[in-house]
């Protein structure tokens, strides 16, 4: 894959293309699947581990830590796929080979340096939160998620239309966060 | 820079290093600021993980318009009267060779056994250090064996971790040193450390492979009885030989 190609998925990723995160999935799909062979997992678990690599890739980049692509798609899913397997297959051996070591793979893999990994369960302040973002109206809610899923800068949110100005947009995230920690506040 | 903007700029990612550095300070020196920087940060992993849990439905979709049409490719053109058939051959075939001849010992080493990926050294391509124990799994993850077997025996004893012992006798295994391969993965058994089920699995499968069933149930049921790993397989197996 050339560079301008990935360049340009990159970016039609970025913009949240439908179009673009199918064809991804599906060109990565069987590669995967045959990558993964070697680790002897059962298919379900396979495709299972391939969508949270997947996940995992999209949300670094629409979060802005993948600025730009130093290697091909299928290099940076195969990272993170190789990783959750390793982490599956420590899970499995729970009761064998104490001494085996995840960090071994994080830190010597370039990529993986470059992306975030969350966790998959909430804490309970997260919980909390959650409860509380989800009663906030539709515009508060995506203007949070402009800020801060998306790592939009006001400048970025305020070329996409939907504002007047830079101050006003400033003023309605402002409100928005207030109305969350008084809701927050309330019912503790 | 107020504390504000240092916050703004750090969830829009587009701090400087020494803006970064500053964050980080006040993060440990400024009670105030750390809360608020929780606060936020914890914001943001709310909201990424209701993003992804909606991404991982979306693929789900994909991947149920994927799977039936797998599932038909397979069917077109596929006779199931003669793949019937030959099931029943086969099957009549396998039931009288079973009966004059016993355990096929070859058919099932070659059924169950499989190299033991490397799951130890990740190898990537920004490795600036090209270091001897990196060259060794590079040639493992090559399947070029008889360099494995060399430069796994070559590495210094600092760099003999207690891993190396378990894919040095892979490599053996795979160029048909089975008796190097025996000691090593006894070794492994013995010393109780690492890869101690796995190495039942392997020793299991070289008494297959030397057709001395009574080794190769006895490696399997205490597989079986204490570990997890291949437990499915390793009860299957053992329902064959007995």
């Amino acid at each position: 894959m050339s560079n301008q190609q990935v360049e340009i998925s990159l970016e039609d990723l970025r913009q949240g293309s439908e179009v673009a995160l199918k064809q991804v999935y599906e060109d990565n799909r069987a590669k995967f699947i045959n990558f993964a062979k070697r680790y002897n997992l059962p298919q379900d678990d396979v495709i299972d581990i391939y969508q949270d690599a997947y996940v995992i890739f999209y949300n670094n980049i629409m979060s802005g830590k993948i600025e730009k692509f130093t290697s091909t798609i299928s290099t940076y899913l195969f990272s993170v796929g190789k990783y959750l397997i390793f982490d599956k297959m420590k899970k499995n051996n729970k009761k064998v080979g104490p001494d085996f070591d995840l960090t071994i793979v994080r830190d010597e893999d370039e990529i993986m340096h470059t992306m975030e990994i969350e966790e998959q369960t909430l804490t309970h302040e997260q919980k909390l939160l959650h409860t509380h973002f989800s009663s906030l109206g539709k515009q508060c809610q995506e203007l949070l998620n402009l800020f801060y899923y998306r790592g939009y800068t006001i400048k970025d949110i305020l070329d996409l239309g939907k504002y007047n100005s830079e101050n006003v947009i400033k003023s309605a995230k402002s409100r928005c966060m207030k109305t969350l920690r008084e809701r927050i506040n309330s019912s503790l | 820079m107020t504390n504000e903007d240092l916050l703004y700029g750090f969830f829009s990612n587009s701090l400087t290093e020494t803006e970064e550095k500053q964050l980080f300070e006040l993060l440990k020196t400024d009670a105030n600021f750390k809360k608020q920087f929780e606060f936020e940060n914890n914001l943001k992993q709310v909201i990424k993980h209701d993003e992804s849990i909606k991404l991982k439905e979306k693929l789900k979709a994909f991947e149920a318009e994927i799977a039936p049409t797998n599932e038909q490719k397979n069917k077109s053109g596929f006779n199931w009267r003669i793949a019937a058939s030959i099931v029943i051959l086969l099957g009549a075939s396998w039931f009288g060779y079973q009966s004059f001849f016993g355990v096929n010992y070859g058919d099932l080493y070659e059924a169950n056994y499989q190299e033991y990926p490397n799951t130890e050294f990740a190898i990537t391509r920004s490795d600036t250090v090209n270091s001897l124990e990196r060259k060794a799994f590079v040639a493992y993850e090559a399947q070029d064996y008889e360099s494995a077997v060399k430069l796994f025996e070559n590495l210094p004893s600092n760099l003999q971790k207690p891993y190396i012992n378990f894919y040095k006798a892979q490599a053996y295994l795979k160029i048909d040193s089975i008796d190097k391969a025996k000691t090593l993965f006894s070794f492994i058994i013995n010393e109780n450390t690492q890869f101690v089920a796995e190495s039942h699995w392997y020793m299991a499968m070289i008494a297959l492979k030397e057709k001395d069933k009574d080794k190769a149930k006895k490696y399997l049921r205490v597989l079986t009885e204490n570990y997890d790993y291949n437990k499915a397989k390793a009860e299957m197996l053992l329902k064959k030989l007995n």
